[in-house]
């Protein structure tokens, strides 16, 4: 949920709500002679009002499960979520005579803590993470997707390479090249059988020998370059020395210029291509780490909601028990 | 490459978006998101672990139900932290009064035996005496609980005192000065405090002056609240004034002889004297025949003899040794004295309490020095001066202070401990040894 102007209505309403139940709780705690307690008529109407608010911040997760439901938008779900979690915690505060009790009950209020911070943590992260991702990976992707496009970018990687080493003698697990020679060259080889025997042809010509000449040096020196350094980054879990290498926009760049220093003029569409490879491979590193951070925070959240859910339920039966 | 083959024209690479979407797994929606799974499964086991935690809780396993507790319990009841049953009797309904009254009579309110307006309200126990709060006295109720009805008692009861009508605090104007103060006390008594604490030190019949007060007043040892011993004859007056007893005013039994008992039945004392005369005449006969005191000529008889000194011996008591200390017509008759522990009372045996509705205990105001509340006393010359301190003296410490001192309970009660059933008469819990009470 992205906090702008318009949450200003849920703002005013959740403030509103809590100014009321504040009045309502200041007349009540002067006029109870013990002081409030979560038993008396009026803390057990907060905590009514409060476990209400919690039932509904845990059916969320039900309204997502069914995204067609007619029961209004989930983008309305998720702020009356949000603002009303925030109402939520101070109506059971204003339950417990803003005591943190003890047992049960202090357990639940260090639950609901958690829970509630972990909530506005998420929110803090969902106003600046995406807007943040948008800055750093320009060649963001489905983050589910980044395996499968780590795997095609190494692919590629090996291709634009071989046009200068010729075959780098690495074989690929169950991956089928069905690209020539870059994401520009795209066509379904299954059905097009003459184009499969194309894409053969020009595979096995670039794998028999080098088809960019330049002096046996510098292809020596690419090709130890590649495997040693750029290719390891190009995994699933890239190595140290190239995560070192390689960790910043300003370093693969520096990497770059460097070869570019060092190799002929006839590599060096090679080595751009590569590095445009490269740094696509770092923004999904940074992809996968704020995603992470963006989602982790659930991991928490959300099973501890749910637990605090059925002691809530225990806690109300057990305490009108005795 | 071959002689006549062209090398490959190496074409640069371009990210256009069909080439994308081509390198994408169409499959991946198939497949669950890594951390929804974990988010989902770990769901399951937190739910399942809190739904186990509550079932020794619903069951009441060894304390878990401590678990529950929304706070420890006050001191007086700590034992029974582990025994929710035996105050939690009924289900769903809070702490019924039938199990407090296992332990405490809670007898009624003085207002409610005066037949005011309130007389027939019924609050339950737990409505004013709030556990679960900690260690705290359960006595001490809150000063609004006092107020609700002390504020403006004239409407709430019938034939309210004036100075008692509005009680807000416990400050001037807020709050009636002790009822002692400015009182009588009655006992037929010509106690002299200035005579006994003087201010130019002294002696007198070998006793160094000024005394002390503890000197007279002692704190008894098995009173929890340090009242004080009742001032007695025997114990605190004796060593002094021994010979207000001394009645041969003839001088004929010697030096040695026995003073009166100090007793209140004047015809004891009668017989005590003319027994010690008559066992002297029986020692030695020739007493009766020896001149009376500065007299030239003997008595005459036996008989006369020992009417006369009789006689005059008591009057001599009566009528000047017991009306040093007691006011009495001097015929051996003195007013009832109750012992000195509080005021006189008609039909009490030992008095009654100066502070009728206060509970004042000397025991936490013992490092306080005695003038400093009993001001008075090295002043006061009569018995019937009320050394009760006022309200101003207790206001120093306790009024205002912000702090528990000043609350209604420190010094008051609501239940009237007069009214108490003897414990006898109550039911008494029976622990069974398996952490239940019956």
């Amino acid at each position: 949920m992205i906090v702008d102007r318009r949450q200003t209505r849920w703002a005013l309403g959740t403030g509103l709500a809590a100014a009321v139940s504040a009045g309502i709780y200041a007349v009540y705690a002067g006029l109870s002679t013990g002081g409030p307690r979560g038993g008396s008529w009026v803390g057990l109407f907060f905590a009514a009002m409060g476990s209400g608010v919690i039932v509904f911040e845990c059916l969320l997760s039900w309204r997502k499960k069914y995204p067609a439901s007619p029961l209004g938008r989930v983008k309305t779900w998720v702020s009356a979520h949000v603002w009303l979690g925030l109402l939520s915690f101070l109506l059971i505060l204003m339950h417990a005579g803003f005591h943190w009790g003890s047992g049960l009950s202090a357990a639940l209020m260090w639950l609901f803590a958690v829970i509630l911070s972990s909530g506005v943590f998420g929110v803090a992260l969902q106003n600046y993470i995406p807007r943040r991702m948008t800055e750093l990976v320009p060649r963001e992707t489905i983050y589910e997707q980044i395996p499968t496009v780590i795997r095609g970018l190494r692919a590629e990687a090996d291709e634009r390479v071989e046009f200068v080493t010729a075959d780098l003698g690495i074989a690929e697990e169950e991956w089928e090249a069905v690209r020539a020679g870059g994401v520009k060259q795209y066509f379904d080889a299954g059905q097009k059988k003459s184009a499969a025997e194309k894409v053969q042809a020009v595979v096995e010509r670039r794998k028999g020998a080098p088809q960019i000449e330049i002096e046996e040096g510098a292809r020596q020196a690419l090709r130890a370059h590649y495997l040693q350094e750029v290719r390891p980054y190009l995994t699933d879990a890239p190595a140290a020395l190239s995560r070192r290498l390689l960790g910043t926009r300003e370093q693969v760049a520096a990497y770059f210029n460097h070869l570019r220093t060092i190799m002929p003029v006839a590599a060096h569409d090679v080595l751009r291509d590569l590095e445009e490879i490269a740094e696509e491979r770092r923004q999904l590193l940074v992809q996968r780490r704020m995603h992470l951070w963006l989602h982790t925070w659930l991991l928490c959240h959300v099973p501890l909601a749910f637990a605090f859910l059925v002691l809530t339920a225990a806690h109300a039966v057990l305490s009108l028990r005795y | 490459m071959g002689k006549e083959e062209k090398p490959l024209e190496y074409q640069r690479r371009l990210r256009d978006t069909k080439g994308v979407a081509q390198r994408l797994d169409l499959d991946y929606l198939k497949r669950p998101a890594l951390l929804a799974l974990l988010r989902k499964r770990l769901t399951w086991v937190l739910v399942a672990a809190a739904a186990l935690a509550c079932v020794p809780l619903v069951m009441g396993v060894g304390g878990s139900r401590r678990a529950l507790s929304s706070g420890p319990l006050s001191q007086a009841h700590e034992l029974f932290e582990k025994r929710c049953e035996a105050c939690h009797t009924a289900a769903f309904g809070g702490v019924p009064d039938q199990a407090c009254q296992q332990c405490h009579d809670g007898a009624a309110h003085p207002a409610r035996v005066r037949g005011t307006r309130h007389a027939d309200i019924q609050k339950r126990c737990a409505d004013c005496h709030t556990e679960h709060r900690g260690r705290v006295r359960l006595a001490a109720v809150p000063d609004a609980r006092c107020t609700e009805c002390h504020a403006d008692l004239a409407a709430h009861a019938k034939e309210v005192p004036q100075r008692s009508a509005k009680v807000t605090a416990f400050r001037p104007g807020a709050h009636p000065d002790m009822a002692a103060v400015g009182g009588v006390d009655t006992r037929p008594l010509k106690l002299n405090h200035a005579v006994h604490m003087p201010v130019q030190a002294k002696t007198i019949r070998g006793m160094k002056l000024p005394m002390q007060c503890a000197d007279c007043h002692v704190a008894a040892r098995e009173s929890t609240a340090g009242a004080m011993q009742p001032v007695t004859f025997e114990l605190h007056c004796k060593s002094c004034h021994a010979r207000e007893l001394e009645f041969d005013v003839y001088h004929v039994l010697g030096a040695d002889a026995s003073p009166a008992p100090h007793a209140k039945d004047a015809q004891a004392i009668r017989e005590f004297i003319a027994a010690a005369y008559r066992q002297a005449l029986t020692r030695e006969p020739g007493l009766a025949r020896r001149p009376l005191g500065k007299e030239l000529a003997a008595v005459g008889s036996a008989g006369a003899w020992l009417e006369r000194v009789t006689h005059d011996s008591q009057a001599y008591l009566f009528g000047r040794k017991c009306g040093y200390c007691h006011e009495t017509p001097g015929d051996g008759t003195v007013g009832k004295v109750n012992h000195v522990s509080g005021r006189y009372a008609e039909g009490a045996v030992e008095g009654a309490r100066w502070l009728a509705r206060g509970e004042f205990a000397h025991r936490p105001h013992r490092s306080v020095e005695c003038e400093s509340c009993h001001a008075q006393a090295r002043a006061s010359t009569k018995t019937q001066d009320v050394l009760i301190p006022g309200m101003k003296a207790c206001t120093e410490c306790h009024g205002e202070s912000g702090t528990q001192l000043d609350r209604c309970a420190t010094c008051h009660l609501y239940h009237n401990r007069s009214l108490e059933k003897a414990p006898a008469r109550r039911s008494r819990l029976v622990f069974n040894g398996k952490g239940a009470a019956q």
